[in-house]
């Protein structure tokens, strides 16, 4: 059906070849820049995103904190209203029973860790120093699939249990810490015992690097007087974007509990990626606009040019309809191959970005991948576009009278 | 039978400022005749063969062609009676420059939606024979000279084996020894295809060698000829003098 057509459309851009040249190294560099800065943008996302995630559980379970109760409790004697209550709040706020919580959330299929947390600030001394830290009472092995400590030691061994304790390198380099060390944990309720600081670890995050301590978690129940309470459950999922979904599971699942995502704590983030990803989509948006618009001037360019070819198809029989697909044809295979041509191209200008960037010693601190779907989106699309830029001269071929051209021959 | 019938036909061009450019053409030529248009620039002769050719729509009246009212037909049947029907020879050849001899030549079954079937190919090949052109077959049309060009432009016009040739100027852009072997090969074909032709000329000894001769004037027949009845030399006469006799 389209045989004639496509034979014509075929040969009329093979013999213009300068002109076909010219739309195909537009339409090459247009989709090249799209997927260079969607990769270069989606990679900086994506790494954004990781390095926000990577120290933080993805999603987290928690008591409600109730409203404190009234301080003339049922109990009803002043002068033992005040501490019992006080307690009670601090209470509330933990975990009780978690044992049961985590035996089912540590058998559910879409998490990929569940870490019981005893968390608590302090202070930690080593001989007259002392800094504030951030203690972590965790089950290491649940809680190393969260922060993957042991992949990120440098120094020491990556172990807790006992009196061990693993600290961060800007701790450890602003206390002179190394492994074997004796140091002294206190808590603000004046609570305190002396710890050896088994290795330090490496987080990437100057704050965490500077202020967390991890311990077994009993201990840390133990110090801050929790008798045996959990801050909170944290988890990790393996699609991070999945989170709200599978909060919104496990909030039907425990409904007696607060589940939070990490979305909840990064709002100010996903607004930055989002108008990130907006503007990205406006640049994407009006190359390819002034890609099809160049598309579109060249073919009306050529509907002229071959006014009498078409003049004299038609004259032979050719149809209305037959003589613009001609031309929307022409549209189609330079949007095709145009558009294959530029990913293959940014591909690869992907590729020498990565490697000029280390070359010159500034490796990348983000990966830059090009998504395949992404990339089959933007065939598509300038595809189609390019098929619509056909359009005015495809309708140009479709007004043209045999006999004007052939009268003025 | 007549081959083509034309009845009260007028064209006028223009909405505002209107010209007529054809006044209540009656003809009728029959199946086979080789027949010359002739006029003066501006007779209409080029609108009546546009007409005849289905590529333009009389203002009024009835052109049928093999018993086809055209008058009748959509845009699209036109197109495809013009393709099954009709074979056009212009005075500029109008081959595509992007396509070969042969591939020009198979151009109005492709136009059909037709294949490369073999069959075709083979009867491509026998017409581009038959106008002297074989050697020339896989050459791009551009390298041919224009006497060779319009003979590759004929063996098109009859590869659908057309009821009705129509040619406009068909040697206008020739030397004179082209120009009559192009002209020969028209007879020829007209004598062996029983094909009817209308071959639009201003050139006296073109329209000389036509069966008929009919002269358009201002948008009127003036003159309708038979060489072969009244002789070559009456036939001089005839059209020497500017009195119309129809």
């Amino acid at each position: 059906m389209l045989r004639f057509e496509f034979m014509v459309a075929w040969r009329f851009l093979k013999e213009a070849r300068s002109q076909t040249f010219l739309i195909l190294a537009g339409i090459t560099i247009g989709v090249a820049v799209q997927i260079f800065l969607s990769s270069l943008i989606g990679g900086l996302q994506d790494n954004l995103v990781a390095s926000t995630v990577g120290n933080s559980p993805h999603i987290v379970l928690e008591s409600f904190e109730d409203p404190p109760r009234s301080i003339l409790g049922e109990r009803g004697n002043p002068q033992t209203v005040v501490l019992p209550t006080v307690r009670a709040v601090r209470e509330d706020s933990l975990l009780l029973s978690w044992q049961p919580l985590q035996e089912s959330l540590s058998r559910n299929t879409e998490l990929t860790a569940s870490s019981p947390l005893a968390q608590g600030s302090g202070f930690l001394a080593r001989g007259s120093a002392n800094r504030p830290v951030v203690v972590k009472g965790v089950d290491f092995p649940q809680a190393d699939r969260i922060y993957r400590v042991t992949s990120r030691m440098v120094e020491g061994e990556a172990r807790l249990g006992g009196t061990g304790i693993l600290v961060g390198k800007g701790l450890a380099s602003d206390l002179s810490l190394t492994s074997g060390d004796s140091v002294q944990v206190s808590t603000a309720d004046g609570a305190s015992a002396t710890f050896t600081v088994n290795g330090v670890f490496d987080l990437e995050t100057q704050v965490v690097n500077d202020s967390w301590v991890f311990m077994d978690l009993s201990r840390a129940q133990a110090l801050f007087n929790f008798t045996g309470a959990l801050t909170r459950i944290e988890m990790q999922i393996p699609e991070v974007f999945q989170s709200e979904r599978i909060a919104e599971r496990l909030k039907r699942e425990f409904p007696g509990y607060r589940v939070e995502t990490w979305q909840t704590q990064n709002q100010q983030l996903l607004a930055a990626l989002q108008s990130q990803s907006a503007s990205s989509l406006m640049i994407q948006f009006f190359v390819l606009l002034a890609v099809t618009l160049g598309i579109a001037s060249v073919l009306a360019i050529t509907a002229v040019q071959k006014s009498k070819e078409i003049g004299i198809l038609k004259a032979m029989g050719a149809r209305t309809a037959s003589a613009s697909r001609i031309f929307l044809l022409q549209g189609a295979i330079l949007g095709i191959t145009g558009s294959i041509m530029g990913s293959l191209v940014g591909t690869g200008l992907i590729q020498a970005f990565t490697l000029l960037t280390e070359s010159t010693g500034g490796a990348l601190t983000f990966t830059v991948r090009v998504d395949p779907s992404n990339v089959l989106a933007l065939v598509i699309i300038s595809t189609t576009a390019s098929t619509f830029a056909a359009i005015y001269p495809a309708r140009k071929a479709a007004k043209l009278v045999p006999i004007e051209v052939i009268k003025t021959g | 039978m007549a081959m083509i019938k034309l009845n009260k036909v007028n064209k006028i061009f223009g909405k505002e400022v209107k010209t007529q450019v054809l006044f209540d053409i009656d003809i009728e030529v029959p199946q086979e005749q080789f027949m010359a248009l002739i006029g003066p620039s501006g007779s209409g002769k080029s609108t009546l063969l546009n007409l005849l050719g289905a590529l333009d729509r009389p203002t009024s009246g009835d052109i049928i062609i093999g018993r086809q009212n055209l008058s009748l037909l959509s845009e699209n049947k036109l197109a495809d009676f013009r393709n099954r029907f009709l074979g056009f020879i212009f005075q500029f050849h109008y081959l595509l420059p992007e396509f070969t001899a042969l591939e020009n030549v198979l151009m109005p079954h492709w136009i059909s939606g037709g294949g490369n079937d073999h069959r075709i190919t083979r009867e491509a090949k026998r017409l581009i024979d038959r106008v002297g052109l074989s050697s020339q077959m896989h050459k791009r049309i551009n390298l041919l000279s224009g006497g060779q060009q319009q003979r590759i432009a004929i063996a098109r016009a009859l590869l659908n084996r057309p009821k009705l040739i129509l040619a406009d100027e068909p040697t206008g852009a020739l030397d004179s020894k082209s120009g009559d072997q192009v002209l020969e090969l028209l007879q020829e074909v007209n004598s062996e295809n029983h094909t009817t032709f209308i071959v639009v000329t201003h050139d006296r000894n073109v329209a000389m060698r036509a069966e008929r001769i009919v002269e358009l004037r201002d948008g009127i027949i003036c003159k309708d000829l038979k060489p072969s009845v009244i002789g070559t030399e009456r036939t001089m006469e005839e059209l020497e003098s500017h009195e119309c006799t129809v």
